[in-house]
């Protein structure tokens, strides 16, 4: 049905080597691989090199694994900490983390202010400035502690339904903080137009 | 079953068995039994670690991903649909782990391993023990490790763990189209390496 010169495609081929195709189409491979020696010889190449690789011998361990893992195991055993503790050192971290980003904002706030620009842009100016350092901050944290496995060590206990929950409380303590930093910028932004008025 | 007989079964080895027996040891780790775990380990300690060797391509990091896969699989085993086979769970996620591992290595600019180290083949594990078996297969790991990281996960997922397609884009998270890819690549570029090395003898 198929002239020679329309070879099959690489993913037809590859698909008809993985049996990941519909009746038909493998059909349709097939007949052409009958007509085709070009195809065949392709075809020959891949399922030359699956059959070398499922007979890959495995090499032997000379470890055994398990009292490392399981003394690891034992060590690590944070789960004991309860639910309780996690959250306070999580609610901690979450403190020291806003401790970190206010004066950050106090600085970012002043700098408007120099440029002596109105006073919607430099609120504007405020705004995207927090938003820069608080982003930087969650990267440059991401970065140094490695925020993924820290939260991942954290083993919340069975009371929650699964141990990533610890994850949420993070991101949850982050929006705490962000609203507080807010807060915090809003009351700047009332005191510098204060301050503008007065002067 | 009796939970203390349980080692045993890899002496009558049968499929059915050994899933029953596995799920009944994750059973008994979520409900805080190290030692079931510990036995876990034991089972498929050989499987995973030849699965990070295969990815990594040198010992010592195989062994500490190995560890580490183990480490992992522990506290994400309530995660871990019951209903499927332990085995593979355990394997596909060893060599996401080892993906990622190389991923990273690349990103933090850390240079590549510059030593592998070649499998000695166990001239027991040949019963024709002819050398050159031996040197084939020894082709075919360095064959493997010339590729680039997505197409050697590729062809573990697919022919050493025999994932499907869509199983091989949500393993890694990658588009099935771009999975499809590194799989046809990979193959391609395998099957050139070794039949420069062919021609090479």
């Amino acid at each position: 049905m198929e002239t020679n010169q329309n070879h099959l495609l690489p993913d037809q081929l590859q698909a008809y080597l993985d049996q990941a195709q519909d009746p038909l189409s493998r059909k349709q491979v097939e007949e052409h691989l009958d007509a085709c020696s070009t195809c065949r010889e392709e075809l020959a190449k891949f399922e030359n090199l699956v059959s070398r690789l499922s007979s890959l011998p495995e090499v032997s361990t000379q470890i055994d694994f398990s009292p490392v893992i399981l003394s690891q195991l034992r060590v690590n055993k944070i789960p004991s900490l309860g639910l309780t503790w996690t959250l306070v050192i999580e609610a901690v971290a979450a403190a020291a983390v806003l401790g970190l980003t206010i004066p950050a904002f106090q600085e970012a706030i002043w700098i408007p202010k120099i440029l002596n620009t109105q006073l919607e842009i430099r609120a504007a100016i405020n705004i995207f400035l927090t938003q820069l350092a608080s982003s930087w901050m969650l990267w440059w944290a991401h970065m140094q502690f490695n925020l993924t496995q820290l939260t991942k060590s954290f083993q919340t206990p069975n009371i929650l339904p699964s141990t990533i929950a610890s994850p949420w409380i993070l991101i949850l303590a982050a929006t705490v903080v962000c609203i507080l930093a807010n807060y915090f910028l809003l009351r700047s932004n009332t005191m510098i137009r204060k301050i503008n008025h007065n002067g | 079953m009796q939970a203390a007989t349980f080692p045993r079964f890899i002496l009558y080895y049968n499929i059915d068995m050994a899933v029953s027996g596995d799920q009944m040891l994750v059973e008994r780790t979520l409900a805080g039994d190290l030692d079931a775990f510990g036995d876990l380990v034991q089972i498929y300690q050989a499987s995973v670690f030849n699965v990070c060797y295969r990815v990594l391509g040198n010992r010592r990091d195989a062994e500490d991903l190995t560890q580490e896969a183990f480490l992992r699989a522990y506290n994400y085993l309530n995660l871990y649909d019951q209903d499927r086979p332990f085995g593979p769970w355990m394997r596909t996620l060893a060599a996401n782990l080892c993906y990622n591992h190389l991923k990273r290595r690349e990103l933090d600019r850390l240079p590549l391993e510059d030593e592998r180290d070649l499998p000695e083949m166990d001239p027991v594990q040949n019963p024709e023990g002819s050398i050159e078996i031996s040197q084939k297969n020894q082709a075919i790991y360095q064959a493997l490790w010339e590729l680039p990281h997505p197409q050697r996960i590729a062809l573990e997922l697919r022919h050493f763990q025999g994932l499907s397609y869509q199983e091989m884009a949500n393993t890694l998270d990658l588009p099935l189209n771009t999975v499809r890819s590194h799989l046809y690549r990979g193959r391609q570029k395998m099957a050139e390496l070794l039949e420069e090395e062919e021609y090479g003898n």
